[in-house]
């Protein structure tokens, strides 16, 4: 069996099919800790660019939460 | 408390002037010599008097004299490193194994690709901008995160400073006038250390002012 075969097989794709989902999932919680995380700092050092850094970090949990969605009607 | 008495010769008559606290003589005894609001920058590695700039358990009335991150170019590596992942799926694309994958697989390996390069500039980031060195009129402050979930924050009063040095080295730090000021205390932590920041030479001046306030202080008798 080739690699061309094994990745043509059903079982094959869904195992890489979770596999993928679930780095999405980890993203997703990875830019939830990352959210938390500027807080305690903004909390820690407040300065005039605590507000837009905070957009930057929703933005990414936005993103990641879209690339999840996007994985499960793509694949 | 500290206090210097000026006369107010206003309509020729002299009255009772208002006593001002030794913090404040040493914030003009600083900001007479080096200058304020100079180097005021958001994102700015080294700032003096900083406006807008606050950190958590600082007192109402302390004001803070320097904000120092380390200098903009060290994070040269980083940045080249994202952008190499940036085009890394250039080369990707042509690996026999990803090629073989159906495409829509292909399409989510390359988001996911780009969600852990944009994952990693923004740590870096982070890293670089809330890791923070401050010098306050009452102490210094070392403010050091890191990883996303470790935080660690060291200060020791002015008045503990025993030493201060300087060190700058190679090529990289003496074209950009950066590099490591360490200060040594009598406190628990032994020795402080400002990494890679910019115009060490002028840090170590504006502590050896302040430590010459705090001495002219305790020669006065007056301990705060």
């Amino acid at each position: 069996m080739t690699i061309k075969d094994l990745l043509n097989n059903q079982l094959a794709l869904l195992i890489l099919k979770i596999f993928f989902m679930f780095a999405l999932g980890l993203f997703v919680i990875f830019a939830g800790i990352v959210i938390r995380q500027i807080q305690l700092m903004v909390r820690t050092l407040n300065g005039s660019l605590g507000a837009w850094i905070k957009s930057v970090g929703w933005i990414f949990l936005l993103l990641t939460l879209f690339a999840f969605f996007l994985g499960l009607i793509i694949l | 408390m500290s206090v210097v008495y000026s006369s107010n010769q206003k309509n020729n008559q002299s009255t009772i002037a208002k006593p001002i606290a030794k913090s404040k003589k040493i914030i003009l005894g600083i900001k007479e010599k080096f200058g304020t609001g100079r180097h005021y920058h958001p994102g700015g590695a080294f700032q003096t008097f900083p406006q807008k700039i606050s950190f958590e358990n600082q007192d109402q009335k302390e004001e803070i004299i320097i904000f120092l991150r380390r200098h903009i170019i060290t994070n040269l590596g980083w940045i080249l490193f994202s952008l190499l992942f940036c085009l890394a799926p250039v080369v990707f694309i042509y690996m026999p194994m990803i090629k073989m994958m159906p495409s829509n697989f292909q399409f989510i390996m390359f988001v996911l690709w780009y969600l852990f390069v944009l994952a990693f500039i923004l740590e870096n980031f982070l890293s670089w901008f809330f890791n923070v060195y401050i010098v306050t009129d009452e102490r210094m402050i070392d403010v050091d995160f890191y990883s996303l979930i470790y935080k660690k924050v060291s200060d020791a009063k002015l008045d503990k400073i025993e030493d201060v040095t300087y060190v700058q080295g190679g090529l990289l730090q003496s074209f950009f006038n950066y590099g490591t000021v360490r200060i040594q205390t009598a406190g628990t932590k032994g020795e402080f250390e400002f990494e890679d920041v910019p115009k060490p030479g002028l840090i170590v001046k504006i502590l050896n002012e302040l430590l010459f306030h705090e001495e002219q202080e305790k020669i006065e008798g007056k301990i705060r």
